[in-house]
């Protein structure tokens, strides 16, 4: 070290300072001393600061050696201080090194100087060190302190953020389910309410038409069927419309075979189409005979729009084809190309818009405008997509594309509702029929059905399900016909209870209901439901319905004698 | 089906308002052909009861309709 020490010494005798660095210097210690010899300048030079070491004479006129540590001490309380007298007793010396003195050198061992000072220098940066790396411990202890406080506060921020968030998803989930359960619920029961009295309407209307009235009124009569049965067709569309913008539209798709969904929609077109001599060709040489994933239900719809728009819009005499072609990206195009008149350019983005009818309001041809924007809704909710090409003067190519299915799931035939027996000769059928529903004017038109149609027949009615299960077990009615809506029992249930009772089993049930899904169809087939009627009713299929049960209960009880 | 085409469900020009009004039209024919045959039946016909059970619901239909077309009116306002 290179450095020259720094050191203050309090001495009177200016020769006693000049000896003590001759001293020094001659032990190898490069040092300046600044003497001062009395308490101001003592005081001065402290203040002063910048000492590497303090060297003190005891007895100064007028000042001691006491004061001067104290001084000293309070002021560089690091500084070695080390006393340098000829007169310091031992006792004295060891009371000021407890006191704080970092050694003491008599006069007459002046040579000790330098090796005390050394030491005291040593101990010093020891000291010096000692208390760096204890600040350092202690700054990395409240460092560590303040960051694991810090990294607490944070996570626990965090976790207070995402639960908040969560909290905030859950109320968000809560608000979606509730408002697109709220919009398929006022869906639902719109379509209810509308029903209602349209099946009702429809049901007397045809009561009506099944009796002896005059021309006249026959036509009345069947205008109130027609302005009925289009209303009901417009409620469903408008509905179905609805179903698809809110995203609540329910669909069971399934493999379905092309071929078998045209052939039964060119089956129900025909009569249609024979009233202008328009023929409907399927194409052999297509390729209908893949599969595509669909809901079968609405594929049929679809495709009942596009070829009875194509039978209605064709020219007298026309044709309508359907044909299937597959595209690389494995879809099928099921295609209906008309001979009608075709639609100009600018016209053809205006089809799909709902109740759009391109001028054909003023004309004869009858229709909703719903037609081709619920086809258009139903495909692109199975994936698919409904287009059209057009040449004036030529005539239109709708079709519907939808992506291709392996193989097509087994079906098993005609569903179950259409499976009823052949009616027997029937109108002497005599028994009872138990009929469960809460709607007054359905049980009435029931009423009035058989009290002119079936005279013989005694119905019974019930209001609620609970009422219905006790009738059936107490009268065990030869039939029995099951609403679905009922205020205090679901139909489903009473089905069961009926089912599970040994007193009721084997009453067949026959399921009577506006809005039943085909999926609810079927597991009310599956559950013991021998039959199920659509609202509005059909009532030539009723009273079919009515014969066959009634007559297989009597044979079965001929049988049983 | 968009709003931009005024064809969304909503609104009296939406799906949801057109319906109700072709409803209480249709409606109105229904009511109209009831009430011709009403009036060439006898005080007695048997044939009263279901015609007017179709008059009740036709009624009950329109004031239906009536309720739908102030529900549309009602949503279309910002």
């Amino acid at each position: 070290m290179t450095t020259r020490l720094r050191i203050l010494h309090l001495e009177d005798e200016p020769r006693d300072a000049e000896l003590a660095q001759a001293m020094l210097e001659a032990d190898g210690l490069l040092c300046d001393v600044v003497p001062v010899s009395d308490r101001d300048a003592f005081v001065r030079a402290l203040e002063s600061g910048g000492f590497d070491v303090i060297l003190a004479d005891f007895s100064i006129p007028g000042f001691d050696g006491i004061t001067a540590q104290q001084l000293a001490h309070d002021r560089r309380p690091d500084v070695p201080f080390i006393f340098v007298s000829g007169t310091l007793g031992e006792e004295v010396a060891i009371e000021r090194l407890k006191a704080g003195a970092t050694d003491y050198v008599l006069k007459q061992r002046l040579s000790r100087l330098s090796t005390a000072i050394r030491r005291a220098l040593r101990e010093a940066d020891e000291r010096r060190e000692r208390l760096r790396a204890e600040q350092e411990i202690r700054r990395l202890n409240a460092d560590l302190e303040r960051r694991v406080v810090e990294r607490t506060a944070e996570l626990e921020a965090t976790n207070e953020a995402l639960k908040r968030r969560e909290a905030e998803l859950q109320e968000a989930q809560a608000i979606l389910e509730q408002t697109s359960g709220a919009k398929s619920q006022f869906l639902s029961r719109m379509s209810h309410d509308l029903r209602t009295p349209l099946n009702a309407i429809l049901g007397f209307a045809q009561l009506l038409a099944m009796d002896a009235l005059s021309p006249d009124q026959q036509d009345n009569v069947k205008q109130i069927l027609k302005a009925g049965e289009y209303l009901l067709v417009l409620i469903e569309e408008v509905l179905d419309i609805a179903r698809i913008e809110s995203g609540y539209l329910s669909l069971s798709p399934e493999a379905v075979a092309v071929a078998e969904v045209v052939a039964e929609v060119l089956d129900l077109s025909r009569p249609l189409a024979a009233q202008r001599n328009i023929v409907l060709i399927a194409d052999p040489s297509s390729s209908c005979e893949h599969s595509v994933s669909a809901d079968r239900q609405r594929l049929r719809q679809i495709l009942l729009n596009l070829i009875s728009n194509a039978v209605k819009y064709n020219r007298d005499g026309g044709q309508v084809t359907i044909s299937c072609e597959t595209n690389p990206e494995d879809r099928l195009r099921i295609k209906v190309a008309d001979t009608g008149t075709g639609i100009p350019p600018q016209k053809l983005a205006l089809l799909f818009t709902p109740f759009e009818r391109l001028g054909a309001e003023h004309s004869s041809i009858e229709g909703t405008g719903l037609g081709l924007a619920l086809s258009r809704g139903l495909a692109a909710a199975m994936g698919g997509t409904v287009d059209v090409e057009s040449i004036v003067d030529q005539g239109s190519t709708f079709w519907v594309e939808l992506v291709m299915a392996e193989r097509p799931d087994v079906q098993e035939g005609a569903a179950g509702p259409a499976k009823l027996a052949k009616p027997a000769n029937v109108p002497a059928v005599a028994g009872s029929v138990l009929y469960i529903e809460d709607n007054l004017p359905n049980v009435r038109l029931i009423e009035r059905l058989l009290s002119r149609q079936r005279p013989r027949i005694t119905l019974l009615g019930a209001t609620s399900g609970s009422d219905g299960i006790r009738l059936a077990r107490e009268r065990a009615p030869e039939l029995i016909l099951l609403d679905l809506h009922l205020p205090d029992i679901s139909g489903e249930e009473v089905l069961r209870m009926l089912w599970e009772d040994t007193r009721t089993r084997q009453i067949p049930v026959a399921i009577l209901s506006a809005d039943a899904t085909p999926s609810q169809v079927k597991r009310l087939l599956a559950s013991g439901a021998s039959a199920y009627l659509t609202k509005p009713l059909d009532i030539d299929r009723l009273l079919r319905l009515i014969d066959t049960q009634l007559n297989r209960q009597s044979s079965a009880e001929r049988q049983a004698r | 089906m968009t709003g931009a085409s005024g064809s969304s469900i909503n609104g009296p020009g939406g799906s949801l308002g057109r319906m109700a009004h072709d409803l209480k039209n249709l409606m109105g024919v229904v009511l109209g052909f009831t009430e011709m045959i009403l009036r060439d039946l006898e005080p007695d016909d048997p044939h009263r009861e279901e015609l007017l059970e179709i008059k009740k619901a036709g009624e009950g239909a329109v004031v239906l309709a009536a309720r739908i077309m102030d529900m549309a009116r009602s949503q279309s306002k910002p």
